[in-house]
């Protein structure tokens, strides 16, 4: 069963005379459940696909739906509680508010929803029990992430989405928080989405969308993932 | 460069409201006094004054003249009277005769300058002074007229030579520049109108004072040390003067009143002689006149007795005879029947008949006697009445001659007192300091001095919070670039010399805007306020060239050195650093925190603010500091305002419970004829009451001042005219006999408490110490009142009482202008005025307030918009990041916004509590020295001014965070995906 679809999805940008597409007919699909990884060069439209399906930013021409909802035809106000409810976000920088402890962070984005997670449960969940009350600069940048993840998961979202989540952490680092990541696809069922330029992480992936001028231009699914502890690079 | 925009306009913007305003509050006082001393030397104006006891003669202007310190000299004559000017019956006016044609000439002393009509041509032609009394505004072609109401009616009618005086022209000079009018002893006590005349016009023996310039003043500005110096200098040398020329003119004043009273002594002597000689005369006259009638009418009474005698004889020997006739009878019978006699008894009754005879011839004789008596003593009587005649003659004319007497010995003895009233020939030295309109005027303009102390230190502080916040964050934003220029191998100073320069071109254009509108459009409207006051050309508002460029070097200063503190963490870092992203300054526990039970109640979103709050410091102080300065001053300018309307209704309403008020001759106008009439019989009046008003010195504790003294015919009735009570708490102030109750402001300018001795003169009496009874809460003028045996017993004078004041059932114009038209219809009532007049102009006067209090606003919402907009700018622009990552997290525009406006709500409401005991004591410091010597505002701050100051500040705050709206909802939730900035 196809949980998002892009069909035929096009993004234009106007830069002085000239406009150029950022997505040009993009068509994927990705079934429910499935932790998939999206991979390409930089300025393949990656981060304006990843703006589009978290409801940052709308298309010009196609479709894109979420669990049969058509998110393309949303209005300002719909996507805000699009991003609200159905989407857990991660950030490459993890913008935690530094003026909020990890758990208070959590609960930033867990006030605004409708069935939150409790934010302690779920801190512990990312391994952070003892570091709730920490403010962010106090936490390391691998910690940090997980609040980040912690804070998209406690809104029980449809889907997490997650924008180079290892871009600034080093490389155990990095591991780890890709191995919670698939952890929680497999423990929650929840589908998530890694976006990233490190082509070394698609065997740890159910599914590989390679992404290239705009397009998607084909589309792997791995029967069997690797476990990320085999995966060096 | 969008937000370099925001960011020019608010550093550009708050120096340009600093330095204005600090710029035009300092030069106002300035300004004002410049234009008032240019005045003042435009028009020659006197240095001293010398007024004589027994007036200025010739020969004292030539002593003058010849004085070396003294460069000019101007006699006048002068005289204050009661005038009728068109149909406006006694006018309380000055006359001044001096040489009109001279007297408009360049260099003239205190020159007059023509503004209206035309230079007298004939000696029945007048000029008046501009300023005029409150209300009453005089014309060219008016005509004035000697009143019959000055007491000496008959001599001015003497001193002036023509009966009236028509005003052709209105002139204007330094002697008169206040619309109040100098003191006087005529009238109301006040002058209300001054005229110029020739000497032709009217004069007399001598000067009634002398103006004089000194040399060496010409240049000096009145108001600064020199001048004083140099004035205090001559003064010594003026006093010397007066010393010898007041003796010269003692002796001859007083020795020719001496002379005559000499002359006078003698006459009454020699006239006593005279009248005794004359007496003595006439009495010796009278009693030789009496003599001869007395011994005549002895003689008379012997005679009298004699015949008495002769009388009692006579009858006597008839008895005999009658006792004989019965013998007589029978002899005759005897005789005829024949009988013959004896011889004997012939020889009886011979003797009978020849006793018989003589007695017929006794008694006609004694009748003769009688007859004679009578007419002696008529004759005698005649005499006597003639000499009582003598008498009575005699008698009236020693009264008369008495009567005479004591009359000289009465004139002799009012010489004598007159003479020891003129013993003190003195000279009175007096100054421009003393002139009403010139100390007033200076003292007025020194408030706004006062003003500008404090107000500007506001703008000061809060613009270099503007500037560190805003450069703090900008040099923050262009890390990188600081990082870039530094690794191409540019120097500290270079990299640094950037934002110094950024700096440097603020707030100098800053500088210059505001102050090009400072230095010219606060001292215009501060002025504009003052005209209505006084007469003064329009003030010249140039640049002071000094006070800008001290304002302006302080400013671009502490501007730079805010950019040299906020550029050092930056620029002393090593490029490589600054090319990394600056770590976000981290997160902290609040002190709030550590009270749990306060911490939990706060909801989520609560703590966050409660955190960012005071996790920026600096934006706190300079929010806090704007917002409650900006609060403060929006109290301090409707309380004031407030403070100063609120004291019309107080006084009108509250203190002063009468309505009308006339003034009459004396009272018997009042307590019986046409006016009590009119008084008892018209329904609208509910009393009235019968007053004496005068004006006197006051003085306690080296402070003196002019007062005035009313004085309640009936002392009972004083409280049903005039509330007498205790400011602060209302309490009744007890007025009973021997009671001296003063106003409040007067006794807070001699420094008086209950309890305390005041000392009051009177004009032309001593001076009495008096105990302070009880002090009242009043605004408008000094009051002393006491009671009517209290001042004769004191000053040992009776008290005229003048004025009525009158008591209406309702106050509005139409009772008031009816009650007033019955009384003017009665001849002995010239004027009658409703307070409602004197409340409506005094309304209209302290209208120019508004202005002063609308610039204040204005400049405090000002001052709230820089600093709101700049610092909901600046945390827009630090927390962008924060923000993006809110709407990516879903908040909606209105939760995004709330996070950010719940900061600069928060921080408004802190700065309206932090400002509301700032604006207290700002409001409790502006009332006190705004307060001109005889006014007493309210001091008490309306509550209405807590309210005014919220609401206009929270309507500020509405209006930055609806302009910020619009930045909030306008970040791009891809700002979220950036790095650190």
């Amino acid at each position: 069963m196809e949980y998002v679809t892009f069909d035929d999805v096009c993004k234009y940008y106007t830069m002085g005379d000239s406009r150029i597409a950022a997505l040009d007919g993009m068509s994927f699909q990705i079934r429910k459940g499935e932790f998939c990884v999206i991979v390409g060069p930089s300025g393949a439209g990656k981060t304006t696909l990843l703006n589009i399906l978290g409801g940052m930013d709308v298309c010009d021409e196609g479709v894109v739906s979420l669990d049969g909802e058509r998110i393309d035809r949303y209005d300002e106000k719909q996507l805000t509680a699009y991003r609200r409810y159905d989407v857990g976000f991660v950030f490459q920088f993890y913008n935690l508010v530094q003026n909020l402890t990890a758990i208070e962070n959590v609960e930033l984005a867990t006030e605004i929803c409708r069935d939150p997670l409790d934010p302690a449960e779920t801190l512990k969940r990312v391994g952070l029990e003892h570091r709730m009350d920490n403010f962010p600069a106090q936490l390391s940048g691998g910690e940090q992430q997980r609040v980040s993840i912690a804070r998209a998961l406690a809104k029980d979202p449809k889907i997490l989405l997650c924008d180079e989540p290892t871009g600034a952490l080093d490389y155990n680092t990095g591991k780890q928080i890709l191995k919670l990541l698939r952890d929680t696809c497999k423990n929650t069922g929840k589908n998530i989405i890694v976006i990233t330029h490190n082509q070394a992480i698609k065997p740890m992936a159910d599914r590989v969308i390679f992404v290239k001028n705009g397009k998607a231009v084909s589309t792997e699914i791995n029967p069997c993932p690797t476990p990320i502890e085999d995966i060096e690079w | 460069m969008k937000g370099s925009l925001s960011r020019f306009i608010a550093i550009t913007c708050i120096v340009a409201l600093g330095t204005g305003f600090l710029s035009g509050l300092l030069s106002a006082t300035e300004d004002m006094k410049n234009s008032a001393n240019d005045y003042y030397i435009k028009h020659n104006t006197f240095d001293a004054s010398v007024q004589g006891s027994l007036g200025i003669t010739g020969g004292d202007i030539r002593a003058l003249e010849d004085m070396d310190c003294v460069r000019d000299v101007l006699g006048v004559y002068t005289v204050d009277l009661l005038m009728d000017i068109d149909g406006l019956e006694a006018t309380e006016t000055r006359i001044i005769a001096r040489d009109l044609d001279e007297a408009v000439r360049n260099g003239a002393v205190n020159r007059l300058e023509l503004v209206d009509g035309r230079m007298p041509e004939r000696a029945d032609e007048c000029l008046i002074e501009v300023p005029n009394m409150y209300g009453i505004k005089h014309e060219v072609g008016e005509t004035l007229a000697v009143s019959k109401n000055n007491d000496d009616y008959d001599e001015l009618k003497k001193d002036f030579r023509h009966k009236t005086l028509t005003v052709v022209g209105i002139v204007k000079s330094p002697l008169y520049v206040s619309i109040n009018g100098d003191v006087t002893t005529i009238g109301s006590g006040t002058i209300n109108l001054a005229v110029y005349v020739d000497p032709e016009t009217y004069s007399t023996d001598v000067y009634g004072q002398a103006y004089i310039t000194f040399k060496g003043t010409e240049k000096l500005h009145y108001s600064k040390e020199p001048y004083s110096a140099r004035i205090d200098e001559c003064r010594k040398e003026l006093k010397a003067l007066g010393k010898e020329r007041s003796a010269v003119r003692e002796d001859r004043v007083l020795g020719k009143a001496k002379r005559q009273l000499k002359d006078a002594e003698r006459e009454l002597a020699s006239g006593e002689k005279e009248l005794k000689q004359e007496l003595a005369a006439a009495r010796k006259e009278l009693r030789d006149s009496e003599k001869p009638v007395r011994a005549g009418e002895r003689k008379l009474e012997a005679a009298e007795k004699k015949l008495e005698r002769s009388r009692s004889q006579l009858d006597a020997s008839e008895k005999e005879l009658d006792e004989l006739e019965p013998v007589i009878s029978q002899l005759e019978a005897l005789v005829a029947a024949g009988g013959t006699l004896t011889e004997e008894q012939q020889a009886a009754i011979d003797r009978y008949y020849e006793g018989r005879r003589q007695i017929e011839a006794g008694r006609k004789e004694i009748r003769a006697g009688a007859k004679e008596i009578r007419e002696n003593r008529r004759e005698l009587e005649a005499a006597d009445k003639s000499i009582a005649e003598g008498w009575r003659q005699y008698e009236k004319g020693k009264a008369e001659g008495e009567a005479e007497l004591s009359e000289g010995r009465k004139d002799i003895k009012e010489a004598r007192k007159e003479i020891k009233k003129i013993d003190e020939a003195r000279w009175y030295i007096t100054d421009r300091s003393d002139n009403l309109g010139i100390s007033g005027y200076e003292n007025d303009s020194e408030i706004i001095n006062a003003v500008a102390k404090v107000f500007p230190a506001f703008f000061f502080v809060v613009a270099v919070l503007v500037a560190l916040t805003t450069l703090t964050r900008m040099i923050e934003e262009e890390r990188n670039r600081i990082g870039t220029l530094k690794s191409l191998g540019y120097t500290k100073r270079e990299t640094r010399s950037y934002y110094m320069f950024y700096a440097f071109v603020t707030s100098v254009i800053g500088c210059v805007v505001g102050m090009a509108a400072g230095f010219k459009i606060l001292p215009m409207v501060i002025s504009n306020a003052y005209s209505m006051m006084y007469n003064f050309p329009p003030i010249k508002a140039p640049v002071i060239w000094l006070t800008a460029i001290i304002i302006g070097l302080v400013t671009i200063v502490l501007v730079m050195a805010t950019a040299y503190i906020s550029a050092r963490d930056e620029v002393n870092e090593k490029p490589a650093m600054l090319l990394v992203p600056k770590a976000p300054k981290p997160g902290q526990r609040i002190l709030l925190e550590r009270i749990p039970a306060l911490w939990n109640m706060a909801s989520f979103s609560y703590k966050v603010t409660l955190r960012n709050l005071f996790r920026y410091k600096k934006h706190f102080l300079m929010t806090i500091i704007g917002v409650s300065g900006c609060a403060a001053l929006l109290m301090t300018a409707f309380g004031l305002r407030h403070s100063i309307a609120d004291i019309v209704d107080k006084q009108y309403d509250e203190i002063n419970r009468y309505n009308i008020y006339f003034e009459v001759a004396d009272e018997d106008v009042v307590t019986k004829g046409e006016v009590h009439d009119v008084l008892e019989s018209e329904k609208a009046v509910e009393g009235w009451g019968i007053f004496s008003e005068e004006s006197a010195t006051v003085s306690a504790n080296d402070v003196k001042q002019t007062s005035n003294i009313m004085i309640p015919k009936e002392g009972k009735e004083l409280k049903q005219f005039i509330t007498l009570r205790e400011r602060t708490t209302g309490e009744d102030v007890a007025f009973e006999e021997g009671s001296v109750v003063i106003t409040e402001k007067m006794a807070e300018n001699l420094e008086l408490e209950v309890g305390d001795r005041i000392y009051i003169r009177p004009p032309g009496n001593s001076r009495e110490g008096f105990i302070v009874a009880g002090i009242t809460e009043n605004y408008l003028s000094p009051y002393v009142y006491m009671n009517s045996d209290t001042y004769e017993e004191a000053f040992d004078e009776r008290c005229e009482f003048n004025k009525v004041l009158v008591k209406t059932s309702d106050s509005d114009d139409t009772t008031q202008n009816n009650v007033i038209e019955k009384l003017l219809k009665c001849d002995e009532v010239d004027y009658a005025i409703t307070l409602n007049t004197a409340r409506d102009s005094f309304a209209d006067s302290i209208g120019s307030i508004d202005f002063i209090v609308l610039v204040i606003t204005l400049c405090a919402v000002g001052l709230a918009v820089i600093v709101l907009f700049n610092m909901a700018n600046v945390i827009i622009c630090e927390r962008k990041k924060e923000l993006a990552t809110l709407k990516v997290l879903g908040f909606f525009n209105k939760e995004t916004r709330a996070y950010i406006f719940r900061e600069v709500n928060i921080l408004a409401v802190i700065g309206i509590l932090v400002g509301i005991p700032i604006g207290i004591w700002l409001h409790r410091f502006v009332v006190h020295t705004a307060e001109v010597e005889d006014i007493m505002f309210n001091r008490e701050l309306t509550w209405l001014s807590y309210p005014f100051a919220a609401v206009v500040t929270f309507v500020t705050v509405f209006i930055i965070n609806r302009l910020m709206k619009r930045e909030i909802d306008r970040i791009n939730m891809v700002e979220s995906m950036k790095a650190n900035d």
